[in-house]
């Protein structure tokens, strides 16, 4: 059994079957009905014949047979021309009257019993076909039997029905031939909605769970299916908030004792190594405010109108980390033109992507070093640093969520790359890593260029930082 | 100084207390949003610290009711919350500060004593870094006790620099207190970072100014000399 994995495939298949089958079947039913005519015009045309040859015999005193045939048909039912041929036997299959090459009539007795109506048979190399019908002459019965040898035979019924035929098939071909092709097109017009229906099945993943696939204009026999996807996704959709509103919540409500923790940790000067367990509180905060800003990044929506100045982004996260820096011997840099930059984004989420990538490649700056902050002016930033810099194996895997490379490193959950990842995605912007020459890595945000600087407003730029 | 404490938490709660109750505050403590609202309702308080998430309601509730009834009590919020809109959020509903958990105590007690506008009392009127110390009353300088005499807009930068603790200074906004609204040229700033390093330099501190390159500066001891 052939498979197609196409519809349309399948449907231009079974219907090439279809056209093929009926393509046959057609002439064939054709050329049998017409044979069945030629058979009863035939038939009709030779009772006919053995009717008005009947109507010549007669029966002498002695009882004999005779037949007067007409002299306008002698010529006709003569043996040289051969085509038509009679005989007239008595009731038993005796022949009476009959002509040389038929000596026991045209369709002779079996067992004494003359068969009846039309008839076939063969004689050397003829074929006859005719009839034979009783008759009352003089009050005796007889058979009258009149033939035509078919391979003779008026050629003029023959010719039409072959003739019909090759006209039928010559019309037939390109007529199913275009059937075919109008049978490909509707069918591929039928897929369209389907085809539309999978296209936007398609944009759909778990950060745009809100799309649904459109009902317009669906055929309703694929209604019900986009209807029950649509409903699946609602319920996904669903447990995917559910899910992100937990890490959310769970994240918040470690906070708070947390916060306990610290203020006692502060307030309890007999603890020794208490630094060690300040540091310890800071990365699980730290990892807290990660899992909440991953929470919110995959929840986060631009606006379209949203816009966000780099050079501002960049010098608030350099603010922010440069403290931290200078405590171990490191130091920040922003390098950026005088003119602004505007992208397209929202300036809270950017600055949280540009500050995870700076404190990652803070952690990797080696002491004595600098991290560095580039604001190019074509809507990009990058975040460069002199570290062990990231294999070429490894620079996909880091932006995957606990995908850092080294998993005993303090201090970094493993988050902050897939963060920026997100926030990126959120932008329809990327993010990439290479290789710096002399040593360390450079990560680079690739934004949209907003063209309009916008009215200044708290919310799309977000709040300032102290 | 009266202060109403907002926060369910026990354990948090009476550690904010007595904290600040160390820190020389009068404390009131409640657990909930409606007895928040009649303890400001009865008394008055010279600033509130209010947590976000209460069992009988957000804070931010308790807020926008405050503020609605015309009370300009100072309120800085407690939260575990720091989404991208709930600081706006926040201080849109009227909020002066915000400070998210955990947090280190002194921080709360730095962030209420600027809300009650008195500044430096809690540190003492004495910036002190290293072997350098600036009485912001008398406006004097001195290294290891002996006066050393500085321009004014030195001091102005020295100040910034001093009181800023432990973050960076914008290049602009030393730009800003030397000059206010005047047009300043590209290196103005650096001008007079650049003297005052060469005075305490020469004047023996144990301190030094750091620049942030494309950001701006700060000021920390000197470990090396």
């Amino acid at each position: 059994m052939l498979s197609f994995r196409s519809l349309t495939a399948r449907m231009t298949f079974l219907h090439v079957v279809a056209i093929l089958i009926t393509a046959t079947a057609i002439p064939l039913v054709l050329f049998y009905f017409m044979n069945a005519a030629v058979r009863t015009i035939h038939e009709q045309a030779m009772s006919d014949q053995a009717e008005w040859l009947a109507s010549h015999l007669s029966r002498s005193g002695d009882g004999k047979i005779a037949l007067e045939v007409p002299s306008g048909l002698r010529a006709l039912f003569s043996e040289v021309y051969g085509r038509y041929a009679y005989a007239v036997l008595d009731e038993h299959g005796a022949p009476l009257v009959f002509q040389k090459s038929y000596s026991n009539g045209l369709f002779p007795a079996h067992a004494g019993q003359v068969p009846s109506g039309y008839q076939q048979a063969a004689a050397g190399h003829k074929h006859i076909a005719g009839v034979s019908i009783m008759k009352k002459v003089g009050g005796a019965a007889v058979w009258v039997q009149v033939g035509e040898d078919l391979n003779h035979r008026d050629v003029v019924l023959d010719d039409v029905v072959a003739q019909f035929l090759q006209r039928v098939g010559w019309t037939a071909i390109p007529v199913l031939l275009l059937l075919a092709t109008a049978d490909i097109l509707i069918v591929r017009n039928a897929m369209q909605p389907l085809l539309r229906a999978s296209m936007e099945a398609a944009q759909i993943s778990p950060n745009r769970l809100a799309l649904r696939l459109s009902v317009d204009d669906v055929p309703s026999e694929i209604l019900p299916l986009v209807t029950s996807i649509n409903q699946a996704l609602d319920r996904i959709e669903e447990g995917f908030t559910r899910q992100r509103e937990f890490i959310a919540d769970a994240a918040h409500e470690l906070r708070t004792p947390l916060a306990v923790l610290r203020i006692r940790l502060e307030t309890r000067t007999d603890l020794k190594a208490s630094d060690e367990l300040f540091r310890d509180v800071e990365i699980m905060s730290r990892v807290i405010g990660q899992l909440l800003d991953l929470a919110e990044s995959d929840n986060a929506h631009l606006h379209p109108e949203d816009t966000a100045e780099l050079h501002e982004v960049c010098s608030e996260v350099a603010l922010h980390i440069a403290p931290l820096a200078l405590t171990q011997n490191k130091t920040v840099a922003l390098e950026a033109a005088a003119a602004p930059v505007w992208v397209r984004g929202n300036a809270e989420l950017l600055r949280r992507a540009v500050r995870n990538l700076a404190e990652n490649a803070l952690r990797h700056a080696p002491p004595g070093s600098a991290v560095e902050l580039v604001v190019s002016p074509d809507a990009k930033v990058s975040v460069l640093d002199r570290g062990d810099g990231v294999p070429p194996s490894k620079r996909d895997t880091i932006f995957q969520r606990f995908g850092t490379q080294n998993p005993h490193r303090t201090g970094g959950a493993g988050l902050g790359l897939s963060i920026v990842k997100r926030i990126v995605q959120v932008h329809q912007g990327s993010v990439t890593v290479t290789s710096r020459p002399g040593g360390g890595s450079q990560f680079t945000l690739h934004l949209i260029a907003a063209s309009h600087p916008p009215q200044e407003d708290s919310i799309s730029r977000g709040p300032r930082r102290a | 100084m009266r202060l109403l404490i907002v926060e369910d938490n026990e354990h948090l709660a009476e550690l904010i207390s007595s904290g600040l109750r160390a820190a020389g505050f009068d404390i009131d403590a409640v657990a909930r949003a409606d007895k928040a609202l009649t303890a400001t309702g009865q008394n008055r308080f010279d600033a509130i610290v209010l947590d976000l998430g209460l069992p009988d309601g957000d804070g931010m509730h308790v807020l926008a009711a405050l503020r609605q009834a015309g009370d300009p009590t100072p309120v800085l919020v407690l939260t575990a919350r720091d989404g991208i809109e709930d600081r706006v959020l926040g201080l849109r509903a009227g909020a002066d500060d915000y400070v998210v958990k955990p947090f280190a105590l002194a921080e709360l007690v730095a962030r209420i004593e600027a809300l009650l506008r008195r500044p430096g009392n809690l540190l003492g009127s004495v910036l002190r870094l290293g072997n350098l110390t600036f009485d912001t009353q008398a406006r004097q300088t001195s290294v290891d006790g002996s006066p050393l005499v500085l321009s004014l807009r030195e001091v102005t930068v020295l100040e910034l620099l001093m009181r800023s603790k432990e973050n960076v200074i914008p290049k602009h906004a030393v730009e800003d207190h030397l000059f206010g609204l005047e047009e300043v040229t590209s290196n103005a700033a650096e001008v007079y970072i650049h003297r005052l390093r060469k005075q305490l330099s020469a004047a023996g501190a144990t301190v030094k100014i750091v620049t942030v390159r494309g950001v701006g500066y700060i000021m920390k001891e000197d470990v090396s000399c």
